[in-house]
């Protein structure tokens, strides 16, 4: 199952991170489907949704369309569908509208696949709070697209930690950088791990920095 | 959904818990009774499914009230509580299930759980907190961690250990009780309203704090909100 993920707009490309299994080779690209710059990932209780989805990325009416149509497409196809979707499964499709821009659309069984838009960012699967409260946070610092990889690993620490872990789901981290006009770029494992201890220092220092500001308070 | 949190400090608890229900008519009302004292020493809280909690944590109270000599302990407050808990939720199934015997999927896969927090002072002479939930048939199982969350915690229980130290005060535990209602309810759309909040302590047993007080505990907390961002920005930039 993919547990969450979180999509971001910055520098008109697409940031997306999900969780992954470092024990599962190519764990996230399971839910994770890409058609030519653009894709669709799930999220909650994605498996048995997996080739239903999958049949989308060689289907030629849909390859060569905007992401908001992309999004449309599928929603139609995933109502028509004879099979009933489980009880939870959700998808975002990230990509580039017709005039280059880059969006993010989202779909859930829950509302019947209607295509919702989001921007600069959305956080989907497991309780969306966590992320929430990071970005309202961290995205008063000035993002670029090197932050907004740092802050999708940072709330992927967060996650594997306070949520994931604990329930014996999947940890770790895999991100992908959608760019117009290019296939989806993975973040290679090397620097994942590199950025994630620069990161877990981040998070450390956080305590300190907090004590730091109470301090003050209490003068 | 809700956010009920119980802190142990180290001269009583504090207990909290948020007052919005969701999937009623108009999406949510921040009308929920979810947060009862049962006795001098013991209060209890419900989240998950609005309807059988409610009437849970009511039963439950009403049943102390006129029969205070058959509950001297704690321990036969939740003997009692998972019974009630298990009838109102077997009438709540029943009262619900579809001409063809099944349930509605919101209820079916529905959650309803109970936390009995307090002061065990004819038995044990410890501060205790209770958990349960219809996953476990309603077993109330006791919690010996310094605090516990259920339902929507996931927020709550990453930022808690930021603010708590060992050996904090119930004064202390209110702020915190407090900042951590204030942020997952700004982040968390199930959960939100007035915030209700109690001690147990010794001396006093279980108080629910006035409206007012909770008020001003909200104001107090917003520096420390505001000392978490501060803090944050010096994080990202210094590290």
């Amino acid at each position: 199952m993919a547990s969450v993920l979180i999509a971001q707009i910055v520098e008109n490309t697409v940031v997306i991170w999900t969780d992954a299994n470092p024990a599962v080779p190519n764990y996230a690209r399971q839910n994770f489907i890409e058609i030519g710059s653009q894709c669709i990932v799930m999220h909650d209780d994605f498996l048995p949704w997996v080739s239903i989805t999958q049949r989308f990325s060689t289907d030629p009416t849909l390859m060569a369309l905007p992401v908001d149509e992309l999004a449309n497409g599928i929603s139609q196809r995933l109502q028509n569908l004879a099979t009933a979707p489980p009880n939870r499964v959700g998808h975002i499709v990230a990509g580039f509208t017709r005039n280059g821009s880059a969006a993010i659309m989202g779909l859930h069984s829950i509302n019947r696949f209607v295509p919702t838009r989001y921007f600069p960012s959305v956080c989907a699967g497991l309780p969306v709070s966590i992320w929430a409260y990071l970005a309202s946070i961290l995205q008063t610092i000035p993002v670029n697209r090197d932050n907004a990889m740092d802050m999708c690993l940072i709330a992927g620490l967060v996650y594997s930690r306070v949520v994931l872990s604990p329930m014996g789901l999947p940890a770790g981290s895999a991100i992908a950088i959608l760019s117009p006009g290019q296939n989806p770029y993975w973040m290679s494992d090397a620097e994942i791990t590199q950025r994630q201890t620069h990161n877990n220092r981040r998070l450390h220092s956080l305590q300190g920095h907090l004590i730091n500001q109470l301090q003050e308070l209490s003068k | 959904m809700t956010l009920a949190i119980v802190l142990r400090c180290i001269d009583g608890l504090v207990m909290a818990s948020d007052s919005r229900v969701t999937g009623v008519a108009r999406g949510s009302a921040d009308i929920s009774e979810k947060f009862l004292q049962v006795n001098r020493d013991v209060g209890i809280m419900t989240y998950g499914l609005a309807i059988p909690g409610s009437r849970g944590i009511r039963a439950l109270v009403e049943d102390v009230r006129d029969h205070p000599g058959n509950f001297p302990l704690i321990s036969t407050i939740t003997t009692r509580a998972e019974t009630l808990c298990q009838q109102v939720y077997q009438e709540f199934l029943n009262q619900n299930r579809l001409p063809n015997g099944t349930l509605p999927p919101d209820i079916a896969n529905g959650i309803v759980g109970y936390v009995i927090g307090g002061y065990d002072g004819n038995e044990t002479a410890r501060f205790v907190i209770y958990g349960c939930s219809n996953q476990g048939n309603f077993h109330f199982e006791e919690q010996l961690g310094t605090y516990f969350m259920a339902a929507q915690w996931h927020l709550a229980s990453w930022l808690l250990p930021f603010f708590e130290y060992p050996g904090m005060s119930i004064d202390y535990g209110l702020g915190v009780c407090v900042l951590l209602m204030v942020l997952t309810s700004t982040f968390e759309p199930t959960v939100g309203g007035p915030i209700h909040i109690a001690t147990v302590s010794v001396e006093e047993g279980f108080t629910l704090l006035p409206e007012g007080q909770v008020a001003n505990l909200v104001r107090e907390v917003q520096p420390l909100l505001l000392a978490m961002k501060r803090a944050w920005h010096d994080a990202w930039y210094v590290a």
